[in-house]
């Protein structure tokens, strides 16, 4: 159906439908138009900006809004003053892309300052740009290896991991979140020409959050609802004690208020999934795929009582949520703040879809909490059906203070 | 009345026109939302056929007894027994190649016998019944830091790494001494505790029936296990003489159950043969990704097709008195 043949057709469709309904206007409908797309078109409808400024960044402890992308970079600039200056950059633009207003014109004399995706105006659709140093940042070049987060290393492949170089590490993080799509494609846009020869793109992944289905959180592509049982860190004393890094932990002074951040692009391979029976994907995830409920249990938010069940006959002793959270004095301290997106990219080579899961998280401490979970998770029987095969391990730089901070400022003062 | 494949597109739904969403869920009943050309249901005999075999069940499960699955186990025990023997000396003359020096040779040695190995049917998955020892055997390098460099890589890939990344016959020689090590342990101690009648281990080796050639659809089909062979069309024949043999062994508890599922089962099989021979023809071997498109996606789609008709065969036999 050429593009022409298909308006046509939806310009009858809808006057079929409306004449169906009895609709006065009916053969109006027939009239030429412009295509009409299935969104709402009221600005109100889009998100609120969410405020830049603050004593952690924005884009971690904000539920996570419909869209992200996820980009990596190795950062080219000379020499720190050139690292300096890159991140007054990023921070410039983050501020004014999260808060919205009117690109500088240029006038004729230099192409547009804008991609004027977003139009005329920048809308804040509650973008966040969170910034991330990667391990490698801290090696000779800036003189910064003093001043390395404690637990920032290069993420190591675990057992089940088939990490992909190409895809995994970088010496800068940023995680763009927004209401849409488009509006988190503008800022890297923004954010990539403004910084280029300082910085090059080295991998990407964009993702989505799911809708309630019909209701709860949000599912995963393997159908079940992924992120229940994530810590509260609306609670100042869980926040502190889980997200934060705070004083007296052990870590460099300018590192207060960050947080360590994980990223594991996650291939799921779901045409293997689709193929194994409910009763088996149950047991394997300890969850009903239904209405997210523990097993044996009631609803998504039901806690289950491992102790009550130690033999693992109700909820089997190497099911996900069981590894991943043990539910025991000892594991509460290695919970972490997950902030997971869908993720849809197209083929592998056998025409399998390669979709999967950014498992995203943050964490006061990197080797306590994820790395803790993750060890617990080795060999669980899932592991046939995903595959790591990216990311990294990043140290989320602390907020931005004031209209003079700008990110990073404490690391290259120290 | 909003379509519900569309009503979750709105961020939050508002007044709006309608009429127009009416025509967008008619269109996207239709052809799809995005745009996408009509698709006609069962375009080709093969995705109708398929479609058919994958129809949901409304069957009643009846139990299989235990009992009735440790014949066909020791039946496997005895085939790959087997296999093992045959191993052995496809590998010993591999050695020689490679203490020969002889490059070629060896390169033209390791292809039988690795093909011998995924006769067994247990590749490297995490369902094998072979445990940590069939992933040292055929496992990949993937969870390894340094990937292939790796000195805890080992098995079959490790000696193709050698051969045909780093033309070394030195070091394939001492991986080969490596991986007979490996067999031996199955043999001797291994295979009786691998392979138990456990009542859980019967539930897992019945799921090879379409493990095995999703493993070849995850690690073969998209070369991601090649390590410079190219042997990866093989490979996957190999793996449906494995499921073939399994189809062989389960048929008396299955056809009971679902008399006609094990003929359908073996003419997709036979479908992918035919379809790894014709791509094949007289180019031996042939890496996957050199393929023709056209050639590729007729593998790729009878591997598809007759791991859709494969999986429902393990949830027909539900082994009396598994709790999981």
């Amino acid at each position: 159906m050429n593009p022409l043949d298909r308006r046509q057709f939806l310009l009858k469709s809808a006057a079929a439908t409306a004449a169906a309904a009895g609709h006065p206007k009916a053969t109006a409908l027939q009239a030429d138009g412009p295509l009409q797309f299935a969104v709402s078109s009221d600005p109100a409808a889009r998100l609120a900006a969410v405020p830049f400024q603050g004593p952690h960044q924005a884009g971690i402890v904000e539920p996570p809004p419909p869209a992200a992308c996820f980009a990596s970079f190795g950062v080219t600039a000379e020499n720190r003053a050139g690292l300096a200056e890159l991140l007054r950059t990023i921070t410039a633009r983050a501020r004014f892309l999260t808060t919205g207003g009117l690109p500088v014109d240029l006038g004729m004399t230099a192409p547009p300052s804008d991609s004027g995706t977003l139009g005329e105006s920048v809308v804040p659709d509650g973008l966040t740009v969170t910034c991330g140093v990667g391990s490698t940042l801290f090696d000779q070049r800036y003189g910064l290896a003093a001043q390395k987060p404690r637990h920032l290393t290069e993420m190591q492949p675990f057992p089940n991991d088939n990490l992909d170089p190409a895809q995994t590490g970088g010496d800068l993080l940023l995680q763009i979140c927004a209401g849409s799509a488009d509006t988190a494609l503008h800022a890297l846009r923004d954010i990539t020409k403004h910084t280029r020869g300082a910085m090059q793109i080295s991998w990407r992944m964009d993702g989505f959050v799911s809708p309630p289905r019909p209701v709860g959180v949000p599912r995963n592509h393997q159908g079940f609802r992924d992120g229940i049982a994530n810590p509260d860190v609306t609670d100042p004393y869980v926040a502190n004690r889980l997200l934060w890094v705070t004083r007296g932990i052990g870590e460099p002074a300018w590192a207060v208020g960050g947080s360590y951040h994980v990223i594991r692009v996650i291939r799921m391979f779901i045409e293997f999934w689709d193929r194994v029976s409910l009763q088996e994907q149950q047991t394997m995830i300890g969850r009903s795929r239904g209405n997210g409920a523990p097993l044996g249990m009631k609803t998504e938010t039901d806690i289950p009582d491992y102790r009550a069940d130690p033999h693992g006959r109700v909820i089997p002793l190497n099911a996900h949520i069981r590894l991943a959270n043990p539910r025991t004095a000892a594991s509460e301290e290695s919970r972490i703040l997950r902030r997971g997106y869908n993720y849809d990219r197209g083929l592998d080579l056998a025409g399998n879809l390669d979709i999967g899961l950014v498992f995203n998280c943050f964490q006061q401490n990197l080797v306590r909490q994820f790395i803790a979970s993750q060890t617990r998770l080795i060999g669980e029987p899932l592991v046939d059906y995903i595959s790591p095969i990216g990311g990294g391990y990043f140290f989320a730089l602390p907020g931005v203070k004031d209209e003079h901070d700008w990110l990073g400022r404490g690391l290259l003062s120290a | 009345m909003i379509h519900p494949r569309l009503r979750y597109a709105l961020p939050r739904p508002r007044r709006c026109a309608t009429l127009f969403f009416a025509a967008l869920a008619l269109a996207g009943a239709s052809s799809g939302v995005a745009g996408a050309s009509p698709r006609v249901p069962g375009a080709s005999s093969a995705t109708t056929a398929a479609r058919v075999a994958s129809q949901p069940r409304a069957k009643y499960v009846i139990d299989v007894f235990q009992g009735q699955l440790v014949q066909p186990m020791l039946t496997y025990r005895v085939y790959v027994h087997g296999l093992l023997s045959a191993l052995n000396t496809q590998l010993a003359t591999l050695l020689v190649a490679e203490q020969d020096g002889n490059l070629t040779g060896a390169q033209t040695d390791w292809l039988p016998a690795h093909l011998t190995w995924l006769q067994i049917g247990q590749d490297d998955g995490a369902y094998g019944a072979f445990g940590a020892l069939g992933g040292m055997i055929d496992g990949l390098a993937g969870g390894l830091s340094g990937g292939a460099t790796n000195p805890n890589f080992t098995g079959f890939h490790r000696v193709e790494f050698d051969l045909w990344t780093d033309h070394d016959t030195t070091a394939a020689a001492a991986d080969t001494v490596r991986l007979q090590g490996l067999v031996s342990r199955l043999e001797s101690a291994g295979l009786a505790k691998e392979l138990p009648t456990s009542i859980a281990s019967v539930s897992a080796w019945v799921l090879r029936c379409h493990e095995i050639l999703e493993d070849a659809d995850r690690d073969s089909l998209t070369a991601y296990d090649d390590y410079g062979s190219g042997t990866d069309l093989e490979s996957v024949g190999a793996d449906v003489t494995a499921t073939r043999e399994m189809l062989t062994l389960l048929e008396p508890v299955v056809h009971p159950r679902d008399p006609k599922l094990i003929g359908i089962a073996r003419a997709r099989l036979r479908a992918v043969e035919r379809a790894i021979n014709a791509a094949i023809g007289s180019a031996q071997p042939l890496p996957i990704t050199d393929l023709p498109t056209a050639e590729r996606e007729r593998v790729d789609a009878a591997v598809g097709s007759a791991l859709e008709t494969l999986a429902p065969i393990s949830d027909l036999i539900h082994v009396a008195g598994d709790t999981t």
